[in-house]
């Protein structure tokens, strides 16, 4: 498999979708559009893992692979290992989003415009790839831009008030992060805009420290809203829910990982890092991840619950990059040597984040497509009408709540291990590490809860209302996808934790099936765990069996004291997270009002009761809102100078340009 | 505050002399403890009550046996709300048309094995009730009765005799 | 200084003088016969500048503000007005004796910016008029209060320009000269559209009446 052979493979795989976009436009009276469109981005998919795998097979994982490539001979594009690991990212998204939209779209086409849909998510497809595979810097923005764009299409697709406020929101803050991306880029290559990553990073070098500093705040500021940190995540909640499943699994999935690969690929080009810079990083990633977490155990919407778990992983992921950029190229050995370990937790989470939350966002667009609401008060029982699925479901459930024996598991492990390790090495690190270790605590238990409402909410007890109770069987592509999902998620825990570890030395075959080591000389095998699992599940079955009760059981109804059992009677999804709500009062802002109205004239005993409840946002509240209100106070008083005299807008404009005159000359 | 001080100081001891508590509640108490200890190997018995539609003297005498002058919880017997968690079901009144049904739920819903004891004359026989249009009549219309504890309403040391004789037959 | 030097300087400061006298005057039909003769002699510097440099296009470009500038657009500005049936007497916000003093007060500006860039010479002064006809054209912009008087202050403001670009490049490159024709012809059209307009609904030229359209 030659060199040349990979080269083909990617640009097949970059110039698909767009083939899809001829196509889909031309195609679209017909009734097969979007099974042809969806080939194409499966066939794409296929292309790209197919590249990425030689990729690997060929140059190896470590950081010196490095490859050139042409594209037909069209552009000069070297290629490292990280850019190959986040396209596989993508192309396995779009694998699995294709597979999954071939019967997820047809039931919506009255919502959607099908044809112009598909437009858009090519170009979201086309848009991703390109900003991994940037040479340059102007190509990394429009590559970007072009992503961003269409993403905001995706998410009004459906044109409801709803979307379309998402959307509107979503554009705003998207377009915020790309001034700061670019201004910080643009800092950072001294003002060349066409400059390519290497003439960047040699500007950079010349730059000064404050130029360094404010650079990388941007950057942050750009990327980390593009990735959901707070307090710039407040268009995530609401824009992942709107989109269509499929883009949706995208979006969360994919996209965020993508922000996470421009941030370390702008922050490789920084000569060195400021060094309030850890701390930032580490701060927002902890408070992200605490604050999504939270918010994800308390939301009533279940893709809403999926998006705030996203910006909780985010967190997670940043937190680790801070911790990196603070034990990275440390003088000293014991510090530097938490690195390589840490990086591993990165990867490793970054793909496993993706796997569980592709698969969560198709299941749970699966249900929402067959039982019409996303409400997780509003449904209920659904493992009764369909036990794969649920079973699926529950699988990638633990997945993202990082029990074994599923990928996660490995990757937080490693984190909270290295952590742990870690704290011996100094005493500022023994503290630090020790107040990080309590807040991942924290997050991994509100994570846990969170997940555990939605899996009960959604498929334990009975059906809520009459939506759920009259679903049909599930079409095979709407749960296919989750289940592969699964699969990756034990795959990713069995061979891509002993391959990234020791990515030097994978292909002599050893330690994939042996033990993993890292810092510290702790060890963990990923099959010797699958198979406890599988053994004491086994285990536990036979038990049961062989020392249960002998006597026949008599079955008879619930005793329900008299009254009938109704559904209503089982623990809501609101009530289950009530303790978190009373706990965490004053961060979620949450209010109940009960309305009580009299009814009739005659008698004020007979009132209708109302309970009203609701969540406020706590940065909208505390954050945009009084920036807004400012910003609306300051136009108030700009405002009188329109006082509608042409004359004054005349002066005023002539007086700029004196003033600039005067100034640069 | 003096003005209470010094009332306090100047009441005394209002309490009551305890009563003499009579002699037979020990007894059967013991020998009830003793049966039940043998019987459930130290468990309690569980009993729990459906009103069938009496006139609650029998409930009061119940109530009562729970009260600090008889505690019958202290001989091995506790009241349950639920009738999963029942061994004895004790039924008093007639069973009215209304809580025909319900009787027979909570008979039904009770595991075995289980005892049912009718409490009081409605119960075993209809008492005044009989034939009336309202009720079912006795409680062995609706539900097989095991044991009968007459009396209207049955006294505590009837109640207390009877359920001795109950567990002391289940024994055998 | 060679004759073709003191011509461009005589022909640029008497431009310069006719916009100082343009800055002062509220009628309409005077306004008009300045903004002729000023164009005429922007051509005429036009085609002295094509004498110094030897270019044939700025004979075509000193034909074409003939055609377009000296005849075109003061008649059909003049036919406008009288079709509409505007006022001839035209209104400012300050009284004409201070809107020269101001003038005056820009020619000072004007040969202070040009001596920064230049040293004193033929060019210089041609140069500082073209500063001193924008400023000029740019006082009439903002201290007329009605349509006509505001589109007279901007074809000076182009005179101006016009005559920056002669000074300093000799001549701008014939595209950018088309253009900015193309783009005076606009501006005219769009005066003309309105001024019929404002007539119509407000039966006055004046921009008072557009502070209605505020919120």
């Amino acid at each position: 498999m030659s060199s040349f052979t990979i080269d083909c493979l990617f640009a097949i795989a970059f110039v698909l979708p767009l083939v899809g976009v001829v196509l889909s436009l031309a195609t679209r009276r017909f009734s097969w559009n979007n099974t042809l469109v969806q080939s194409m981005f499966i066939l794409s998919g296929f292309a790209g893992l197919i590249a990425g795998s030689y990729f690997f097979a060929l140059l190896g994982i470590g950081n010196s692979a490095s490859f050139n490539g042409t594209f037909f001979g069209l552009v000069n594009i070297a290629l490292n290992s990280m850019q190959v690991f986040f396209l596989m990212l993508v192309y396995g998204g779009v694998l699995l989003t294709s597979l999954y939209a071939i019967q997820s779209l047809p039931p919506y086409k009255d919502v959607y415009v099908l044809p112009t849909l598909n437009v858009a998510s090519a170009f979201f497809i086309v848009g991703m790839q390109a900003t991994i595979l940037s040479p340059s810097l102007f190509t990394f923005l429009m590559a970007w831009e072009i992503m961003s764009v269409s993403a905001y299409f995706l998410v009004i697709a459906d044109r409801s008030d709803e979307s379309l406020r998402a959307g509107w929101l979503y554009f705003v803050m998207t377009h915020i992060g790309f001034a700061c991306i670019a201004a910080g880029l643009l800092l950072l290559a001294g003002g060349n805009l066409f400059a390519s990553w290497h003439d960047v990073a040699l500007s950079a070098l010349g730059a000064t420290p404050l130029a360094i500093s404010i650079a990388f705040v941007l950057l942050l500021a750009g990327f980390g809203s593009k990735a959901g940190l707070v307090p710039l995540h407040q268009w995530l909640p609401y824009a992942h829910p709107q989109a269509p499943s499929g883009s949706s699994a995208l979006l969360s999935g994919v996209m965020l990982k993508v922000a996470l690969f421009g941030f370390i690929q702008g922050v490789a080009l920084f000569p060195f890092v400021p060094s309030f810079s850890a701390f930032l990083v580490i701060s927002i990633g902890l408070l992200s991840a605490f604050f999504g977490a939270l918010r994800a155990a308390v939301e009533n919407d279940a893709k809403r619950v999926l998006a705030w778990s996203s910006i909780e992983n985010m967190g997670l992921i940043f937190s680790a990059v801070g911790i990196y950029l603070l034990v990275h190229g440390s003088q000293d050995s014991a510090v530097s040597a938490i690195a390589p370990s840490i990086a591993l937790f990165i990867i490793l989470h970054t793909a496993n984040h993706f796997i569980f939350k592709t698969g969560l966002f198709m299941a749970v667009g699966a249900v929402a497509s067959k039982t019409h609401t996303r409400n997780l008060d509003e449904l209920g029982g659904l493992a009764q009408r369909w036990p794969i699925f649920a079973g699926i479901f529950l699988a990638l459930s633990l997945a993202a709540a990082a029990l074994p024996p599923f990928g996660t598991f490995f990757g937080e492990w490693t984190y909270f291990q290295t952590l742990a390790s870690g704290m011996t090495v100094s005493a500022f690190f023994g503290g630090s590490f020790a107040l990080i270790l309590a807040l991942l605590a924290l997050v991994g238990g509100l994570a846990l809860f969170a997940y555990v409402r939605m899996f009960s909410a959604i498929f334990l007890g009975r059906a809520r209302t009459t939506h759920a109770e009259q679903v049909s069987p599930m079409p095979i592509l709407l749960w296919l996808p989750s289940l592969f999902s699964v699969l990756l998620s034990i795959i990713a825990g069995l061979f891509l934790f002993p391959i990234l570890s020791a990515p030097n030395t994978f292909m002599e075959g050893v330690t994939l099936f042996g033990d993993v080591a890292i810092l510290g000389g702790v060890s963990m095998n990923a099959w010797w765990v699958l198979l406890s699992v599988i053994f004491i599940g086994v285990l536990l079955t036979v038990c049961r069996r062989s020392f249960s009760n002998r006597n026949p059981a008599r079955i008879t109804d619930t005793w329900d004291c008299g009254q009938p059992i109704t559904p209503r009677m089982q623990y809501t999804a609101t009530g289950f997270s009530a303790p978190i709500r009373f706990f965490f009062k004053s961060i979620l802002m949450s209010e109940k009002e009960l309305i009580i109205e009299p009814i009739s004239m005659s008698n004020p005993w007979i009132v209708r009761r109302r309970l009203v409840w609701s969540i406020k946002s706590f940065f909208e509240y505390w954050l945009y809102r009084p920036i807004g209100i400012a910003v609306f106070a300051v136009s108030r008083a700009v405002k009188r100078l329109q006082n509608g005299v042409i004359q004054l807008y005349l002066l005023l404009v002539i007086c700029a340009l004196v003033f600039t005159l005067a100034t640069t000359l | 505050m003096l003005r209470l001080l010094s009332k306090i100081i100047t009441t005394g001891k209002r309490t009551e002399k305890c009563p003499q508590i009579p002699t037979y509640i020990e007894e059967i108490g013991e020998n009830l403890k003793h049966a039940i200890h043998t019987l459930y190997g130290g468990r309690t018995l569980r009993i729990r009550h459906v009103d069938a539609g009496s006139t609650n003297g029998e409930e009061y005498e119940l109530t009562a046996l729970g009260n600090a002058f008889y505690d019958i919880e202290r001989f091995g017997i506790s009241f349950v709300a639920s009738p999963r968690h029942a061994d004895v079901l004790t039924v008093s009144g007639p069973v009215t048309r209304n809580m025909e049904h319900a009787l027979k739920t909570a008979y039904e819903m009770t595991p075995g094995p289980k005892i049912v004891v009718a409490l009081g004359d409605g119960a075993c026989t209809g008492g005044i009730w009989k034939d009336s249009y309202a009720v079912v009549g006795a409680v062995e219309n609706v539900i097989p009765v095991d044991a009968r504890i007459p009396g209207d309403p049955p006294t505590p040391e009837d109640v207390l005799r009877g359920l001795l004789s109950i567990v002391t037959a289940t024994r055998k | 200084m060679t004759p073709i030097a003191i011509a461009m300087t005589v022909f640029a400061g008497g431009m310069f003088f006719l916009a100082f006298l343009m800055s002062s005057r509220m009628r309409l039909g005077s306004l008009v016969t300045a903004f002729r003769v000023q164009s005429a002699l922007l051509a005429l510097l036009a085609i002295a500048a094509a004498f110094v440099t030897g270019e044939f296009q700025l004979f075509i470009v000193a034909g074409l503000i003939v055609l377009i500038k000296v005849w075109f657009i003061p008649s059909f500005l003049l036919r406008a007005a009288r079709v509409s049936g505007a006022s001839e007497r035209l209104q400012s916000y300050a009284r004409p004796a201070t809107l020269s003093f101001v003038a005056a007060c820009l020619a000072i500006v004007a040969l202070v910016g040009a001596r920064g860039l230049l040293p004193v010479g033929a060019d210089y002064f041609v140069l500082a008029a073209s500063f001193g006809i924008v400023l000029v054209g740019l006082l009439m912009l903002v201290s007329r209060k009605d349509m006509f008087g505001e589109g007279i202050g901007f074809f000076v403001m182009e005179n101006g320009i016009f005559t920056f670009g002669l000074a300093l490049t000799h001549g701008m490159p014939f595209l950018f000269e088309i253009g900015s024709f193309f783009d005076l012809l606009a501006f005219f059209i769009l005066i003309t559209v309105f001024t019929h307009r404002a007539q119509d609904e407000n039966a006055s030229v004046a921009t008072d009446d557009l502070r209605t359209l505020t919120d």
